[in-house]
């Protein structure tokens, strides 16, 4: 069984944070519309995320010596919370704060450290995350993309696809096969940290169903690698790979998603009135936000102890991006009891947006029943 | 510290809570032994001051001590005293009876209790303008109870429909993690083609958003317990607080419940076999002192009055105690 949630609160000197990142987000945080606020973690804007490193909220949790500041991860929970509940266009540095710099920490040389880590914690450095293929979805150690020793490094073939931001990023960090064949499964695959500009590298953007561009398919064409792409051990991919998957599963994106949508709406309720079940919906969803956000924190709590809590971040994700994709259709149904009262254009596009894009919530980072899956073995049922 | 307490409670309702004890509690038999070894026990003044004899843990801390009574499925009003004594005050060590909460009817010499699903109730406490008044129980029919002569008066009112919403939530929430360690191990030991029913891709996909719903409701109880504070030694439970974890404890009652029973099969729904003593209560146990409807138009209009944005409202006003 799994160990029951354990709360946690987070300590003062941390939360402190709190009113100087609302600060600089009185400041600099661009005057957009709700609905274009509402791509956040989609949104690109590389000049909001080099004010973000130079004011020092990047890297939080990376010691001062690679140019972080040697915080715990409540430290980052806070400040990134605050950043997705105004709907920050965090996208240029999204993934290398959250995933890359840490994992780079984790597995890389000392070289390797020096030269990705301080450029990601100034907030100039992009990184994408190269695991799925065509072929390989949820099944990632089908992974076909084949990275072969030769004198200069390695030698790179193969595809991913659905690869967020890479067409904005300077490198990818990919899950590929270094040794044996499919049937070898989760043994023989290694990571790699792969520059983008290299010849034979193309990056072809996918469009989405509501119109934007975020996520490409990336063709490696017999690309060169110097030795020192490798991240990590050689066969240790499998290993290292998962060791990401906490702190990709467990932050408040998982809940915050459609958060401009429920702001947006609370808002209109506010000036055009308000009927027992408006107020009935309202607070299922705040008590419901109330506790999804604690059960957050208790999982921060874990991380921010040292421990790898990938079974309590998968059951999270599953809870989380339940409460977000139920948002457009709970308002969506609300706002359509008052069938005379027209909507006003920003909510509308709010509600468009986020009722298209919501089915994405619970793919990205793992689909719902592959997590559903994870916590069955994490109760002892597999 | 706590962990100490927790123990202990269980090893002491796990003596008496046995499928035996279960049922004689549901028909008051020996009722007055259980309630003793309770009041032995001393957990019955864990929230009151060190100074006054009492244990002196927080509310956050007597968390676990609270569900272990839900998890045992103890019929007696075990959290209610633990709770209306700090509320109250009440540290004689004399009078420990066993208290509830109740609303008073017309005729003014009985009362409704607020938890019909209890057992053994020896004493209420009840409203009366801007005083709240324990009187003793004197008979019972259902959920009526007549009432003995007023046996204490307390100067001030007491929110018991939130007091009796956090009890009632932190029962339902040790029922919840009691279904899910049952549903969790029946799905490992019944076997069907061959092979544990747990292995089958159907049922852990199920058990795993029961899971989410314990989980979610673990949680819920440390947000309803958020906000609570001393005053003038008694202790005070925030309202949104508790409207919030209840609602998705409330939330989490019957999907819960429908996945321990689809496990269990035939078996789940005889009379002999446990499960049913917590499946019933559980469900009982969301009507009880305000549903998740009530407490979700409670917290609504909480938030729709205020200003702030609705996420401001959640980490400034719903924060979980610890
Ligand atoms: C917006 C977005 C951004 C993304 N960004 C990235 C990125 O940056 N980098 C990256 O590498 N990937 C990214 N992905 C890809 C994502 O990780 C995959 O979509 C996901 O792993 C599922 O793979 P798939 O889409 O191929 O679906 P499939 O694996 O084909 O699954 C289809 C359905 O089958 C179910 N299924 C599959 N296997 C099982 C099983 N064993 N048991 C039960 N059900 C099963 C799935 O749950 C799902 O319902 C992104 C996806 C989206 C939508």
């Amino acid at each position: 069984m799994l160990e029951w949630p354990r709360p946690a609160r987070i300590p003062p000197e941390d939360e402190a944070l709190r009113s100087e990142i609302r600060a600089f987000l009185a400041e600099h945080l661009p005057d957009l519309p709700a609905d274009i606020l509402s791509r956040s973690w989609m949104g690109f804007d590389a000049a909001f995320s080099r004010k973000l490193g130079a004011a020092g909220w990047l890297g939080l949790t990376i010691p001062s010596e690679y140019g972080g500041a040697g915080r715990n991860a409540f430290a980052r929970f806070v400040v990134v919370e605050e950043l997705l509940a105004h709907g920050a266009p965090v996208a240029a540095h999204w993934i290398a704060d959250r995933q890359s710099a840490p994992l780079i920490l984790k597995f890389g040389t000392e070289a390797q450290r020096q030269q990705y880590i301080p450029a990601i914690c100034r907030g100039e450095l992009y990184f994408c995350i190269g695991m799925s293929e065509p072929a390989s979805g949820s099944d990632l150690a089908s992974v076909q993309t084949r990275a072969t020793r030769n004198e200069r490094g390695w030698q790179l073939k193969g595809r991913k696809i659905w690869t967020t931001m890479a067409h904005h990023s300077h490198y990818m960090i990919a899950l590929v096969r270094t040794a044996g064949g499919p049937e070898d499964r989760r043994e023989g695959l290694s990571q790699f940290i792969i520059d983008l500009s290299l010849p034979g590298v193309t990056v072809e953007p996918i469009r989405d169903l509501t119109g934007d561009a975020h996520f490409n398919e990336v063709i490696f064409d017999d690309v060169q690698l110097p030795p020192d792409a490798l991240i990590g051990e050689e066969g240790a991919g499998w290993k290292q790979v998962n060791a990401e998957l906490a702190f990709e599963r467990s932050g408040p994106e998982r809940i915050l998603s459609a958060i401009m949508l429920l702001e947006c709406w609370i808002n209109w309720l506010r000036e055009h009135g308000h009927d027992s079940a408006d107020e009935e919906l309202a607070g299922r969803l705040a008590a419901r936000l109330a506790v999804l956000r604690a059960f957050s924190m208790g999982v921060t709590g874990r991380l921010a102890e040292g421990e790898s809590p990938v079974i309590e971040a998968a059951l999270f994700k599953d809870v989380g991006t339940g409460f977000e994709q139920s948002l457009p259709p709970l308002i969506s149904d609300a706002l359509g009891r008052r069938p005379e009262q027209p909507l006003p254009a920003e909510l509308e596009r709010t509600l468009v947006y986020t009722a298209a894009i919501a089915p994405s919530y619970s793919l990205r980072g793992g689909t719902r029943e592959i997590l559903r899956g994870m916590v069955a073995r994490g109760m002892g049922l597999r | 510290m706590t962990s100490l307490y927790a123990d202990a409670i269980h090893t002491l309702l796990g003596d008496l809570c046995h499928s035996a004890g279960l049922r004689a509690q549901q028909r008051e038999e020996n009722i007055d032994d259980t309630w003793k070894a309770l009041v032995e026990s001393g957990f019955l003044n864990a929230l009151l001051p060190e100074e006054a004899g009492g244990v002196g843990l927080s509310l956050a801390e007597a968390l676990p001590v609270l569900q272990a009574a839900g998890y045992h499925g103890l019929a007696l009003p075990f959290i209610d005293t633990l709770l209306i004594r700090a509320a109250l005050g009440i540290d004689d060590s004399e009078a420990e009876q066993a208290i509830a909460l109740a609303q008073l009817d017309a005729s003014g010499d009985s009362a409704l209790l607020l938890q019909p699903a209890l057992r053994g109730v020896q004493a209420v406490i009840i409203a009366s303008g801007e005083e709240t008044l324990l009187r003793p129980v004197t008979g019972r029919e259902g959920a009526q109870v007549s009432l003995g002569p007023i046996q204490q008066r307390f100067g001030f009112a007491v929110d018991k429909l939130a007091l009796g919403a956090f009890i009632e939530s932190a029962w339902m929430v040790g029922a919840l993690q009691r279904l899910l360690e049952m549903t969790v191990d029946y799905a490992n030991e019944r076997q069907q083609f061959g092979r544990p029913i747990g292995k089958f891709q159907a049922l852990q996909q199920q058990i795993s958003v029961m899971t989410g719903h314990g989980h979610s409701a673990v949680v819920a109880l440390s947000v309803a317990a958020g906000g609570a504070r001393l005053n003038e030694g008694r202790l005070l439970l925030d309202p949104a607080h508790v409207a919030a974890g209840r609602v998705v404890i409330c939330e989490a009652a019957q999907p819960a419940a429908d996945v321990a029973h689809a496990v269990h099969g035939a078996i789940g729904v005889t009379e002999e076999y446990d499960l049913q003593l917590w499946t019933q209560r559980l469900l009982a146990g969301r009507r009880s002192c305000g549903s998740d409807s009530y407490w979700s138009r409670q917290l609504g209009t909480f938030c729709l009055d205020g200003n702030d944005r609705i996420y401001a409202t959640v980490q400034e006003k719903l924060a979980p105690a610890l």
